[in-house]
C-alpha cells in the first residue's frame, strides 16, 4: 500500500490553555502507522491524550479521527468519547475490578450494541490473538502487569477503534505483546493507528514509525528514530537519546550488522534478530589501533561533535554510526573534531543484546 | 505457650474508669431488659395479633422504606458527588436534615405538607384518591424521610472517593453514561451501597417520632413493633420486654454484619 492510498487515522491540531500553560501540537497518524508522543512530564502529555479522549475539550485548532472531525471549536463541533471510535489502554490500564476479564473486553462490543453471547465470543476471540485466552475468567485483581497490559489492549482492540491509544503504558510493551499486538491488528483491522504517548526514550525507539518531541507544550522535534537519535534538536532530546540503538542477527555471541560487519556481545544465548544497544559512556575512543581486551574495535570517521552539560558528544559514522561520549579533556588530547578518524572500542558486556520483534 | 508479654503501654487510670462507666451506660438497660425477658412465655407472647400484626408492619414498611430509599437515595448521592450544579450544598443540607431534626417535627412537617389539608396531600386525594396519612403508605413514606439521608450520605462518600479513571475507560469503550453508572459505578461502590442500605433498612426499623406523627398508631395498619412497644409498656409489660428483645437482636445483627464493611474502614 502507498501512502497516498493510506486512510489517515489521526490528524489532530491541539491548542489548550490551561492558566500560563499553553499547548500547541501537531499530530497526524497515517495507516498503520505507531506515533509516539514522547516528552517529559509536564510536557503537555496527558493533555493531549484529554484531549483525544474528549475529557478535556479543546480551545482551537481541529481533531479528526479517520476522517471524521471529532473536536473542533470552530465549527462547534464536539463528539463525546463514547463515539470516538477511540481505543485507548489507559495508564494504570483501568480494568473493571468486578468483572472477569471475559467480561472486561466484552464491555465495549456489548455497550456498542452486541448481544451478549456475540459480545463474548469476539472477547474470546480478540483474548486469543492476543495470547491471553487462559486468563479468560480471572479477575483483574489477579493478574500481573504485563497480563494486565495484555488484556487492557484487549478490551481496546474489542471494539474495533480507528486508532489505538497507549498511555504511558507502566509495563514497556515487550517484544511478545508487540508481536501479537501486531497479529491481532492485522487480524481485526487493516487500518488501526496507534499513538503512544511516553516519556521513556528506549520504548520511544523499540516502537516508533515517527516521534514527535513535544516539550513546555510546544512539539521541537518530529522524525523517524534515527532521525532523532544522530540529531537531537534540543538538550532534552540529546540527553534521552543517549543510547545506541543497532539492528542484526546474533548467533553464539557474535552480531552481525549486515555489511559484513561484526560485534561480539557477552550474551551468547540470544539468537536471531536482536536490537543491541550501547550506553555512549561505554564507547571509548583512541588514537591509534589501542591495545586493549575490548573485544570490539574499529577506526571510524568523526562526523560531530556536540557539548553536551560536563560530557561531549562524539557522533562517529562509517562503517555504523554510534555515539561516544566523553570528557572534554579527551576531545582536546585526542583532537576529536569532525573529518578525524578515530578508534572506538566497547567490551562486549557493554553490548545489551534484546531478540529484535520480527 | 508461652506467658504473654505485656506489650502496650498501662491504661491511664482515669480513662478505663471513664471507659468503663461508658460501657455500663450502654451495657447495663440491655441487662436489665435481658433478666427480665420472661424467656417461658416468649413464644405465646410474641404470637399475640398485637406482636404478629406490629412486626408485619414494620417488615413490610422498613423494607419498603430502604428499597424507596435506594431508588431514589442512589441517583440523589450520584448527582451531590458527580454533578456540579447551583445550590449543591443546599441541597446536600436538606437532604441530611431529617438526621439531625427530631423525628417528630420531620413527622409535623410530613402532616402539613402530605397531609389530607396538605400543600401537596389535598391535590394528591383530590386526583388519585390517595391518603397518606394513618395509612401504611404514610408509615412508608414517614420511615424513607428519616431514612434516606443514611444512605445519601453512605453513597455519596463511596462514589466521591471512587475511581473515575475507570468510567473514563468505559465511556472510551462507548458505553453511555447510564450504562457506566449501572455497570461500572455501582458495582464498584457495591460494599458501601450495601451498607447504606443496611443502614438505612435499621433506621426505619426502629422509626418512632415521624411514624406516630404522620400515620399515627393503628393496631394492624400503622402501628410498628416500636410504637407496639411504647404502647404495651402501659398494658403488657411482658409483651412490650419480648418485642424489645426481638428488636435488640434485630439491631445487634445488623451491627455485627456491618462491622466489616463499613465502620472498621472508616
Amino acid at each position: 500500500m502507498t501512502a497516498s492510498e493510506q486512510s489517515r487515522q489521526l490528524d489532530a491540531s491541539i491548542r489548550v490553555s490551561r492558566g500560563d500553560f499553553e499547548l500547541e501540537v501537531e499530530l497526524e497518524v497515517v495507516g498503520q502507522q505507531t506515533v509516539v508522543l514522547l516528552g517529559p512530564n509536564g510536557a503537555g502529555k496527558s493533555t493531549v491524550v484529554d484531549a483525544l479522549a474528549g475529557v478535556c475539550p479543546i480551545d482551537a485548532g481541529r481533531i479528526v479521527v479517520d476522517d471524521v472531525v471529532v473536536d473542533e471549536p470552530a465549527t462547534a463541533t464536539f463528539v463525546p468519547t463514547r463515539l470516538r471510535g477511540l481505543g485507548i489502554v489507559f495508564q494504570q490500564y483501568r480494568l473493571f475490578g468486578q468483572m472477569s476479564v471475559l467480561d472486561n473486553v466484552a464491555f465495549g462490543p456489548s455497550a456498542q450494541g452486541a448481544r451478549r453471547a456475540t459480545a463474548r465470543r469476539r472477547a474470546a476471540a480478540v483474548l486469543e490473538l492476543l495470547g491471553a485466552a487462559e486468563l479468560a475468567s480471572r479477575s483483574p485483581r489477579d493478574l500481573s502487569g504485563g497480563q494486565a497490559q495484555r488484556v487492557a489492549i484487549a478490551r481496546a482492540l474489542a471494539v474495533e477503534p480507528r486508532l489505538l491509544v497507549f498511555d504511558e503504558p507502566l509495563a514497556a510493551l515487550d517484544v511478545e505483546v508487540r508481536a501479537d499486538l501486531r497479529r491481532a491488528l492485522v487480524d481485526i483491522s487493516a487500518d488501526t493507528g496507534a499513538l503512544v504517548i511516553t516519556h521513556d526514550p528506549t520504548e520511544a525507539f523499540l516502537l516508533a514509525d515517527q516521534i514527535v518531541v513535544v516539550e513546555g507544550g510546544r512539539v521541537t522535534q518530529r522524525g523517524d528514530s534515527e532521525a532523532i537519535r544522530t540529531r537531537p534538536a534540543t538538550p532534552y532530546v540529546a540527553a534521552l537519546t543517549g543510547t545506541n540503538l543497532l539492528r542484526g542477527a546474533a548467533h553464539t555471541g557474535v552480531i552481525t550488522l549486515g555489511r559484513g560487519l561484526t560485534l561480539h556481545a557477552a550474551d551468547t544465548h540470544t539468537v536471531g534478530p536482536v536490537v543491541v544497544t550501547i550506553d555512549p559512556v561505554a564507547v571509548a575512543l583512541h588514537r591509534a589501533e589501542p591495545n586493549t581486551s575490548a573485544r570490539n574495535k574499529w577506526s571510524s570517521a568523526v562526523v560531530a561533535v556536540e557539548a553536551l552539560g560536563e560530557r561531549v558528544r562524539v557522533v562517529l559514522g562509517e562503517p555504523f554510526e554510534l555515539v561516544a561520549d566523553v570528557t572534554p579533556a579527551a576531545v582536546e588530547a585526542l583532537d576529536l573534531r569532525p573529518g578525524v578518524t578515530v578508534w572506538a572500542s566497547v567490551k562486549a558486556t557493554e553490548l545489551q543484546v534484546r531478540p529484535a520483534s520480527n | 505457650m508461652t506467658a504473654r508479654r505485656r506489650t502496650e503501654e498501662r491504661t491511664p487510670l482515669l480513662l478505663g474508669v471513664l471507659a468503663s462507666l461508658g460501657i455500663a451506660l450502654v451495657a447495663i438497660p440491655l441487662v436489665g431488659l435481658l433478666i427480665r425477658v420472661p424467656w417461658s412465655d416468649l413464644g405465646s407472647l410474641l404470637s399475640s395479633d398485637v406482636v404478629l400484626d406490629a412486626l408485619r408492619i414494620s417488615l413490610i414498611s422498613s423494607v419498603a422504606a430502604a428499597a424507596l430509599s435506594t431508588l431514589l437515595g442512589v441517583p440523589l448521592a450520584w448527582l451531590l458527588a458527580r454533578r456540579r450544579f447551583r445550590g449543591r450544598r443546599v441541597v446536600r443540607a436538606a437532604v441530611t436534615l431529617p438526621m439531625v431534626l427530631p423525628p417528630v417535627v420531620g413527622g409535623a412537617a410530613l402532616l402539613f405538607a402530605l397531609g389530607r389539608r396538605g400543600v401537596v396531600g389535598e391535590p394528591l386525594d383530590d386526583l388519585t384518591g390517595v391518603v397518606l396519612p394513618f395509612s401504611l403508605a404514610g408509615v412508608i413514606v414517614a420511615n424513607t424521610f428519616v431514612a434516606m439521608p443514611f444512605l445519601v450520605l453512605t453513597v455519596e462518600g463511596a462514589l466521591s472517593n471512587s475511581d473515575r479513571g475507570v468510567e473514563a475507560a468505559a465511556a472510551s469503550l462507548g458505553a453511555s453514561s447510564l450504562r457506566i453508572f449501572w455497570s461500572v459505578t455501582l458495582p464498584a461502590i457495591a460494599p458501601s451501597l450495601r451498607a447504606g442500605i443496611v443502614l438505612a433498612w435499621a433506621r426505619a426499623l426502629g422509626e418512632f417520632g415521624a411514624t406516630v406523627t404522620f400515620a399515627g398508631n393503628l393496631q394492624g395498619r400503622t402501628q410498628t413493633l416500636p410504637l407496639a412497644v411504647f404502647v404495651s409498656l402501659e398494658n403488657d409489660r411482658d409483651a412490650a420486654l419480648a418485642m424489645s428483645l426481638v428488636m435488640v437482636a434485630v439491631s445487634f445483627a445488623v451491627l455485627l454484619g456491618l462491622r466489616d464493611r463499613w465502620w472498621n474502614s472508616r
